[in-house]
């Protein structure tokens, strides 16, 4: 939340550099750290935080629910897929071209969902996912049906983990930064203002239907981009991509992060990569656990990992300084709350 | 496909718009009073199949005592996740909302998959129903007609209950204005609690209703509430009429879909579902958001 | 009407009706440019829906709206502020969650069609102005706080800095002193009467209090079930007996 509303008045703050420099050191150093199991599990942190951000920027900047994003992310991957087993186009074409692909798809379908709000907009994505779901499972001539499409061919030079790894890593930060340009840009803030109020933000001038149709393509966009790296990361696709069950990873993921903040849903990603992994395979009932933590979230923290850091922080902060009583407070609310730096 | 096929696999679908209706009622009364997206709803589903099931292997073949003890064992069981969950987070926004009942549902999934383990129970329909009767010179089974009747006598019984007691006018005035009702004198929260009781109750009969002509596994949670959402929202949220209208239209495209292309009949569900929406966007009787 | 020529706003024969009512049935109104006009009425008058069917909340059944000669009838809200009208609300209806500068700053931003860039940082954009814009309405140091954590006068502040970020010809004020203590009301008036006399800005408002309505306005206009029941100065209007019976009888003392 604070990520969300700090205006940018202000020059980035050292800690910010230190903390970047320090983030990009681990990302560069970790193919040497871990194992290639392990690093392949980074691939996957890597993939899904991509798509949950660019979820995000419908669930927590323009405040639409949409319950079908599985849909664009299927596509995207069924796009490598499809254009390397058809045509023998090498997925680094794929992977530019999945974005087009989804971009020319979400225009459509975000015109028609859009026609109606709130709750009746989430389940129209829902019904339109699922019929999306249902073509690429039914047509077995083009997409192989349910038994997807199997070893996917990447370009020699992405064969080893670590380098695999490092593409992955350039793709979905670039991708994230530019999401990340956009939220601080007035189209952006157009957006926060739909969010917050879609009735005053048509009175102060926005169309609010046709910005809601861009952030629905450029978060649709994007989405299939992650699918095109998780093709990628997997070699393979499957109808299951598309289906309603995937769509819950990305609203779930943004919930446990905070979607109130940009890279929340990162780090609720790789949070729950990582559970899923774990929770595997140490216990048979992993979908108890991972309840158990989301309902104690949902009843607890409904601001997700990102307000319980910045409630940390404020009680950290708060022996050294006085004045930060009252941001704490705010914290715990959904209010905003702007700290001076 | 000859006129009586036709009426034949329309009654099939019928009967399926008897089960999806008994849960759609209950999704929009939970939905009308209490504002809640309710994902769980199929688990309590799932749970009085699971419960009723067991009841008759158990007690050999007594159909009528699950018929009665597994939707109270569903009740119960509502009762407990309003009180312990749902009443935390009624002033929370609606994706909250969801994420509780959402994670509801991976929990309760997993303690039926603890307490029944993986495998299926399949018990028979009951001696008196076993026939098929001739219907225009088809076999049809009995169990479909009295899957039916049931449903019929259910949607009386609320009828009943909203119009003709104190309970069912309290619960109107939820539906049509909540913060009233707590002025009037009203004790809101158990009255919440007995509107999700209510609600239980019914997914619970219709899980034990179904149990007979089907095989009770795991993931008949998930798969059932989905339909049963396209029903509700198809009819409008908090509607009964919509609710009754569109589980007859979901029974039917899911007949006539299952027939024209086998597997794909839950995309012929969600198709009906993005028409009706985008011809209305609110549904069928639903009113703009208030 | 003698005003027709010239007029800045002009509504002709415009009518809505929800269901069976007859929420406004059959107005003209003409406003000139630089005017503050009033519009008063009881409760059930018609003088929101009125203001919703102008700014284009609502569409009308029937009738013309025409801004400066070109015709705005049925046109969408924002298609409607970017030809120049602009609104305040009754209730509060700001951007919680963002700053109080953020919240100015986008509104200008949204006027001038700025909004549909994509990469460059907004944080350094429009400061002037909308610093400009908070000075004015004595919101100067509340700029970084939240805005749904100020004082509600200051939101009410706020509303009107919303509104004039989109540098109105026409500046809509539904009920501007709602909930104000007579020192908030009166301040408030001044400064939006000293802001308005500034810019130019023609005022079109409805209000209770009387005291506000006989000191601002220029013109008053007098709503009665849907329908204009007299039109004058506010001498005219005080003289006026219908009035006095209708509107001034019941509601005041």
């Amino acid at each position: 939340m604070r990520t969300a509303l700090r205006s940018q008045t202000t020059a980035t703050p050292r800690s910010r550099i230190v903390l970047s420099a320090v983030a990009a050191l681990i990302a560069l150093a970790l193919p040497l750290l871990l194992q290639e199991s392990e690093l392949l599990l980074v691939v996957e942190m890597l993939v899904l935080a991509l798509w949950a951000v660019s979820y995000n920027l419908l669930l927590g900047y323009t405040g639409l629910v949409s319950f079908g994003h599985a849909a664009y992310y299927g596509v995207g991957a069924y796009t490598v897929a499809l254009l390397w087993s058809k045509y023998g186009i090498s997925p680094l074409i794929g992977l530019v071209a999945s974005a087009a692909v989804t971009a020319i798809i979400s225009f459509f379908t975000g015109l028609f969902c859009l026609r109606s709000v709130r709750l009746y907009f989430a389940l129209l994505t829902l019904a339109v996912s699922q019929v999306m779901f249902t073509i690429v499972f039914e047509w077995y001539d083009f997409t192989g049906g349910d038994n997807g499409i199997h070893g996917i061919e990447l370009p020699g030079f992405l064969s080893s983990a670590p380098n695999l790894y490092f593409f992955v890593l350039v793709v979905s930060v670039v991708c994230m930064l530019i999401i990340k340009a956009i939220v601080n840009s007035p189209f952006g803030g157009a957006l926060l203002c739909i969010r917050e109020n879609r009735q005053r933000a048509a009175f102060i001038g926005i169309d609010v239907k046709r910005y809601e149709l861009i952030a629905f393509i450029i978060s649709s966009t994007f989405s299939g981009i992650a699918g095109g790296l998780y093709a990628f990361y997997d070699r393979q696709v499957f109808a299951g991509l598309l289906n309603w069950t995937k769509s819950a990873e990305p609203v779930l993921v943004s919930l446990i992060g905070g979607m109130y903040s940009f890279f929340g849903p990162a780090v609720g990603a790789a949070l729950f990569i990582f559970l899923n992994a774990f929770l595997t395979r140490y216990t048979t009932y992993s979908a108890l656990a991972l309840g158990a933590l989301l309902l104690m979230l949902a009843l607890v923290f409904p601001g997700g990992l990102a307000e319980l850091a910045s409630l940390a922080r404020a009680r950290l902060l708060r022996r050294g300084q006085h004045e930060l009583e009252t941001d704490e407070t705010a914290a715990a609310q959904p209010t905003a709350s702007e700290r001076k730096p | 496909m000859t006129p009586e096929t036709i009426l034949v696999q329309s009654l099939g679908g019928l009967a399926r718009a008897g089960v999806l209706f008994m849960l759609a009622a209950g999704l929009t009364l939970v939905f009308g009073a209490l504002r809640v997206i309710n994902f769980a709803h199929g688990s309590l589903y799932m749970v009085g199949a699971f419960v009723g099931a067991t009841i008759v292997l158990r007690t050999s073949g007594n159909f009528w005592l699950a018929l009665i003890a597994a939707p109270l064992v569903v009740a119960l069981l509502g009762g407990l996740i309003e009180v312990s969950v749902l009443r935390r987070i009624y002033r929370r926004e609606h994706l909250i909302q969801l994420l509780a009942t959402y994670s509801l549902v991976l929990i309760v999934g997993d303690l039926v998959r603890l307490i029944w383990g993986a495998q299926y129970l399949s018990i028979s329909v009951p001696n008196i129903f076993a026939e098929s009767v001739q219907v225009a010179g088809q076999p049809l089974p009995l169990y479909n007609l009295v899957i039916i009747t049931f449903a019929c006598v259910t949607a009386v019984a609320l009828w009943a209950l909203f119009y003709r007691t104190g309970l069912g006018r309290d619960i109107r005035g939820a539906v049509s204005d909540p913060e009233m009702l707590g002025l009037v004198g009203v004790n809101v929260p158990a009255l919440f609690t007995a509107v999700f009781m209510i609600g239980a109750f019914v997914a619970g009969l219709a899980g034990v209703i179904i149990a007979p002509s089907t095989s009770v596994g795991l993931g008949i949670d998930v798969e059932t509430v989905v339909e049963a959402f396209a029903v509700t929202v198809i009819g409008g949220l908090g509607s009964f009429v919509g609710a009754l209208i569109g589980a007859v239209i979901i029974g039917q495209v899911e007949a006539f879909g299952i027939m024209w292309v086998p597997r794909a009949a839950l995309a012929f569900v969600f198709l009906a579902m993005a028409i009706v929406l985008g011809l209305r966007p609110y549904g069928l009787f639903g009113e703009p958001e208030r | 009407m003698s005003a027709m020529d010239g007029a800045l706003l002009q509504v002709r024969g415009l009518r809505k009706w929800f269901g069976g009512l007859q929420a406004v049935d059959g107005v003209d109104l003409s406003v000139r440019p630089g005017e503050a006009r009033a519009i008063i009425g009881p409760n059930g008058a018609g003088k929101t829906t009125l203001f919703n069917l102008i700014s284009g909340h609502l569409r009308p059944n029937a009738g013309q709206v025409l801004f400066q000669g070109r015709d705005i009838t049925g046109r969408p809200p924002h298609a409607i502020v970017h030809a120049g009208i602009g609104r305040a609300f009754q209730i509060t209806s700001i951007f919680s969650r963002l700053s109080v500068f953020e919240s100015v700053q986008m509104a200008l931003l949204a006027k001038q069609k700025r909004t549909m860039s994509f990469f460059r940082p907004r944080a350094r954009l429009v400061v002037d102005q909308t610093t400009a814009i908070l000075e004015a309405v004595g919101l100067g140091e509340q700029a970084k706080m939240p805005a749904g954590a100020i004082s509600h006068g200051d939101q009410r502040a706020l509303e009107l800095a919303i509104s004039l970020a989109a540098n109105p010809t026409l500046l809509m004020l539904d009920e501007p002193t709602a909930g104000m203590s007579p020192w908030e009301t009166g301040r408030t008036m001044e400064m939006i009467r000293r802001i308005a006399r500034e810019q130019g800005i023609t005022l079109l408002f409805c209000e209770h209090d009387m005291e506000v309505v006989f000191g601002t306005a220029d013109r008053i206009t007098v709503m009665h079930q849907g329908r204009v029941l007299a039109e004058g100065t506010t001498n005219e209007i005080r003289q006026n007996t219908a009035v006095q019976e209708v509107y001034l009888g019941s509601d005041e003392q």
